[in-house]
């Protein structure tokens, strides 16, 4: 017995007459050319069915009005309902926003012209996604309510509750009551719509108006009034405004229609009409584009680029997060045998399946909400897999007698049947299985702290004392949309940037990588300028007890970090979450991350400015070790220091100035006594300045006495003596006068040589020997060539490698006044 | 219940390939372990080669032991964690082991606790190194992360080679020691400041004087020794340098270690520092 045959028995023996016909036409055994006519069949199959009155079926479907009221349409509408808005709506603002939330929030209150968010926030979407369709929804409630986060997310989980019911009756239109219990359910109680259905993302508003689209589409498919054409026309642009992507409604909504060939029903008022309503629904993108055309251009320059660097399994991978096992199994083996069974009811989730999982897989921006317009497809296929398999199991199911007992006559007929009780079976076990996946959902804590980090800067008065927080291009808004903080970001992310006062900064990319503007260029200059005084360091939600990567594990954060020490900050506040401390609000103690000293010298005195020290702190200023002068800094950090010329002194010798927390600062080349030299053929000539005029001057060169001179009445003097035979770089020629002053020059270089050798020719070069004289080359003790050195003191000789020569040979190149340098290696080759 | 037969065989087929192409897919995507093969020295290969290696959660070690030879392009310092950074054009037989990211190159990094026993070799030399080979997740090039040993086989790789070659005789070094000293806060609570001093100072006849200019690098490392946290500093010209940390990490015991390594003499001193939740 094939799986639609025993679908189809099934259906014909355990629910009776009044499916039968529907069952008959539900469980196609045909070739795949032939698959597509099913959905249009199931428009005379709503026709065929007079016995299904009593369910509803036949009123949803036709569009006629039922005749009385079906209680278990009723009852399972509740259930869907009760569900899915208790878990959307418990304890909805435990958490305060995150960064995109406080966005989307903020826009809806300068919608609202509440609250004066145009410091901060702008009416356009930084990242070309939107066109501020949940914005203006959300600002008609703060008109109502005032602004706060919960209104904000109520929107969000009203609308995802009513997709839940959207997807029932698109679940009814296509299969039956269970199939659509269950992937109402199933929507209802999935981790991942329950999680974006409690943020105030854009996510949960799209997904509805493309549910509610394809509600509209489907009914004028089955077949309906053109109006409901026109309805997803309507819809089509408002999901479009809403979020961009979901003009793939259109490709979806073509490929349906030429597959089910409804392209024949098509008249011009057919399109006219709903086209014309549709441009009118446009208005608002229409509004922003012509008013804001370069804006919108440069951010779709900077957008478009715009890629995440996640494995290509990033969405499976969220679904796996997000959900059970269960729920997850049920997805797969939902899409699994919608694929098998080739079923043209399949057809409309299946390709809104495919053209959502298709794009977001190849689209390289990816999101962990993205997936939610691919949520109720899902559930649809799902629902209708896990009814197919319940009706197998159904028939060998034996009720317990007192299973058979009902309070209401109408309610006994579903208790007893073995269907109904699976069902409800089956939609407890995923209730109870998603029940982790539901509390995780609720009690996502991932901007813990925010919120509260806000309001105590508010508190402190702080609003512009400018805060830079961790941020990938919003989550800095948070602490601005709560506390009405002048807020930046830290972080590499491309999205432009409304700085404090409503100007708009681009980041720079540099050869497609992603920007760091605001982690190398910005966070300085703005604590230098003043315009940043507080850094606030959120985590990540941690585990108890958290792991060392949960705190500071990616290179953002520990830069973050890094950035808070650099800059002295001190711990102002903490705010914990679960007892532990998710928010850090650290105050900058200095301006520069290094701070700087500079002088000035007028006449006998030095003026020291020193600047980025720690705010007051007291500051010590030292020359070569003894301390000079003490300072206190400025409340900017900065401190001006008068002192005498150091006397003796030397240019070498550093000024260092230091705080309290040993901040330091630190400058050479005060003027003093200075010497340079020069060399003349074999004669060194030293000048010397600043010395004590009529003072007796003694020379030396390493250790040995040079002589006495007398300095001129200008503090000059002048002195020449042999260039010595032996000389060392590190050795001084020093000066000092009777005052004490010092001055010396290192540099006189020893004479040096090298040789190449090949075929037992040797080629010799030597430096720094006497210029314009004869170099001897001795090898062995033997005279074996000599060379004429130029005027820079360098030689160059070519000679024969003496036979028996051997490595351990030295070979030694020496001039007139006895310079000399050694080499060994020269060996003769046999 | 019977599921029929052809059903479940398409139904196994197509689960059976799905799992197949996951696998597949998830292998190709997989970094290739390949690595330069360790060449035998009298250095032995390092059983725990990230041991004092910053961040190394960055890196992913593809071959723990192995060895390369090429020509030193360029030396330099990096002074944000003291590493010294070698890049050095890999001899032809290497180049199989080279990312495309890598250019023609591979940088064989000399980590602060290293530099006491690594020659640093002049540019244009020929050398063979040996460390761990690593893949460095950011910028996608395989390394030698850490070269704890190296050889400096030829002078100047160029064309003319020069065999011999006179040098400046400066004499012995002079006979000094440092000495180094912590003061650092015994608790401190999450989030708050560690304020570190660091005192170096020469120990040279008998007298001790401020050591200004000395590299140090601070490894804080939790109980069971992994490090957590690295910062590379200098001293001051009195010899004193500072560390202000934020206790941004997990509450626990933690070790403070100060590396030098002045004129090849590795020195280090400790301080244990408890960070507590309040």
């Amino acid at each position: 017995m094939s799986f639609e045959t025993a679908l189809d028995a099934f259906l014909t023996g355990r629910f009776g007459r009044r499916l039968r016909s529907a069952a008959a036409i539900r469980t196609p055994r045909r070739p795949a050319a032939r698959e597509m006519s099913a959905v249009t069949d199931s428009a005379q199959l709503v026709e065929d069915r007079p016995a299904d009155a009593g369910t509803g079926r036949r009123g949803l479907l036709s569009g006629r009005r039922p005749r009385r009221p079906d209680l278990v349409n009723v009852a399972a509408l509740c259930v869907l309902v009760a569900v899915s808005a208790v878990v959307r709506l418990w304890r909805l603002s435990a958490v305060g926003f995150r960064g995109d939330e406080a966005v989307y929030a903020g826009q809806a209150a300068l919608l609202a012209h509440l609250g004066g968010m145009d410091r901060w926030f702008i009416l356009a979407s930084r990242g070309n996604s939107n066109f501020l369709i949940y914005q203006w929804i959300v600002a008609e409630v703060y008109r109502v309510v005032g602004v706060s986060d919960t209104a904000a997310r109520v929107v969000s989980a009203s609308l995802s509750t009513l997709t839940v019911v959207l997807v029932y009756f698109i679940g009814r239109l296509l299969y039956d009551r269970k199939s659509a219990f269950l992937a109402g359910l199933i929507l209802a109680v999935s981790g991942y719509a329950v999680g974006l259905g409690r943020l105030a993302l854009l996510d949960s508003t799209v997904a509805f108006f493309i549910t509610f689209a394809m509600f509209c589409l489907l009914k004028w498919h089955l077949p309906g009034a053109a109006r409901w054409l026109a309805g997803f026309g309507i819809l089509t642009v408002i999901a479009t405004q809403a979020k961009v992507t979901s003009v793939l409604i259109i490709p979806i909504a073509v490929a349906f229609i030429a597959v089910t060939g409804d392209w024949r029903r098509l008249r011009p008022r057919h399109i006219l009409v709903p086209l014309l309503l549709s441009m009118a629904a446009l208005t608002p993108a229409a509004v922003q584009i012509l008013g804001n055309r370069a804006e919108l251009a440069g951010f779709l320059a900077t957008s478009s680029k715009r890629a995440s660097g996640v494995p290509w399994y990033f969405y499976l991978g969220q679904l796996w997060t997000a959900e059970g096992l269960l729920v997850c199994a049920i997805l797969a083996v939902g899409v699994l045998l919608a694929v098998l069974r080739r079923d043209g009811r399949d057809l409309l989730p299946g390709i809104w399946l495919l053209a959502f999982g298709l794009f977001l897989q190849l689209y390289p921006l990816k999101g962990f909400n993205y997936l939610l317009p691919a949520m109720p497809p899902l559930a649809l296929l799902a629902g209708r897999s896990l009814s197919s398999l319940l009706g197998r199991l159904a028939p060998h199911l034996r009720l317990a007698p007192h299973l058979r007992l009902a309070p209401h006559p109408r309610l006994r007929l579903r208790v007893s049947n073995p269907a109904a009780v699976a069902t409800t079976a089956v939609a407890v076990l995923i209730c109870a299985t998603q029940l982790p996946a539901m509390r995780t959902a609720m009690a996502d804590d991932n901007s813990a702290g925010m919120r509260e980090a806000a309001y105590w800067l508010q508190a402190q008065g702080a609003q512009h004392a400018g805060a830079m927080t961790l941020s990938h291009g919003s989550g800095q808004y948070v602490l601005s949309f709560y506390g009405g903080v002048d807020s930046y970001p830290y972080g590499r992310f491309r999205i432009a940037t409304v700085v404090p006062g409503g100007q708009l900064i681009q980041s720079t990319a540099r050869g497609g990588e992603v920007p760091v503007d605001w982690v190398n260029v910005w966070p300085a200059r703005l604590i230098e300028e003043g315009k940043v005084s507080y850094l606030v360091y959120n985590t990540r939600p941690l585990d108890d007890p958290p792991e060392q990567n949960q705190v500071a594990g990616t290179v953002t954060e520990r830069q973050f970090r890094s950035l808070i020490q650099a800059f002295g900050g001190k711990l102002e506040h903490v705010v914990y979450w679960h007892h532990e401390g998710r928010v850090y609000i650290y105050r900058v103690s200095k301006t520069l991350a290094k701070p700087t000293l500079h002088s000035v010298i007028v006449g006998n005195r030095v003026t020291l400015t020193a600047k980025g020290f720690v705010a007051g702190s007291a500051l010590t200023v030292s020359y070569h070790g003894s301390v000079v002068a003490h300072a206190t800094a400025d409340p900017d950090g900065t401190a001006s220091v008068d002192i005498p010329l150091p006397d003796p002194g030397q240019s070498q010798y550093h000024v260092v100035v230091t705080d309290q927390e040993g901040n330091t600062a630190s400058a050479t080349g005060l003027p003093s006594s200075k010497l340079v030299y020069t060399i003349d053929r074999a004669t060194v000539r030293v000048y010397g300045v600043r010395f004590t005029p009529g003072s007796k001057i003694r020379l030396s060169y390493g250790l040995t006495a040079l002589g006495v001179t007398t300095a001129q009445p200008d503090g000059t003097f002048r002195w020449s003596f042999r260039l010595p035979s032996t000389t060392h770089t590190r050795y001084r020629i020093r000066a000092r006068d009777e005052a004490g002053h010092v001055a010396w020059a290192i540099g006189l270089a020893p004479p040096s040589v090298a040789f190449v050798e090949s075929d037992n020719q040797a080629v010799v070069t030597g430096a720094h020997y006497l210029p314009d004289s004869t170099v001897f080359l001795s090898y062995h003790g033997q005279i074996i060539a000599s060379a004429r050195s130029d005027n820079t003191g360098s030689f160059r000789a070519r000679f024969k490698v003496p036979t028996g020569a051997q490595r351990g040979y030295q070979l030694i190149a020496f001039d007139p006044i006895g310079r000399r340098a050694g080499v060994t290696g020269l060996e003769y080759k046999k | 219940m019977r599921m029929p037969s052809r059903r479940l065989i398409v139904l196994a087929g197509v689960l059976l390939a799905l799992i197949v192409a996951t696998g597949a897919f998830a292998l190709t995507r997989l970094p290739t372990r390949a690595a330069p093969p360790w060449v035998a020295n009298v250095a032995g290969c390092r059983g725990t080669p990230m041991d004092h290696v910053h961040n190394p959660t960055r890196l992913v070690v593809m071959g723990r032991c192995s060895t390369m030879s090429g020509t030193v392009k360029s030396v330099q310092l990096v002074a944000a964690y003291d590493d010294l950074k070698i890049t050095i054009v890999p001899d032809s037989h290497l180049r199989r082991y080279l990312k495309k990211a890598n250019n023609g190159v591979v940088v064989a990094d000399i980590i602060a606790t290293d530099q006491a026993s690594v020659v640093i070799p002049p540019v244009d030399s020929h050398v063979t190194a040996w460390g761990s080979w690593v893949l460095d997740k950011a910028s996608k090039t395989t390394q030698l992360l850490p070269a704890y040993h190296l050889n400096v086989d030829r002078l100047h790789a160029g064309s003319s080679v020069i065999i011999g070659q006179s040098s400046e005789k400066h004499g012995p070094p002079p006979r000094r020691e440092l000495q180094l000293s912590i003061t650092a806060p015994s608790r401190v609570r999450v989030g708050d400041r560690i304020d570190v001093t660091i005192q170096a100072r020469w120990l040279q006849d008998r007298l001790l004087k401020p050591a200004s200019q000395v590299r140090l690098f601070a490894e804080m490392a939790a109980k069971n020794g992994v490090g957590v946290r690295w910062k590379a500093t200098m001293t001051h010209t009195n010899g004193l340098a500072y560390l202000h940390l934020v206790a941004i990490q997990v509450p626990a015991v933690y070790t403070l270690t100060i590396y030098a390594a002045p004129s090849q003499q590795p020195v280090s001193a400790t301080a244990v520092i408890e960070i507590t939740k309040t």
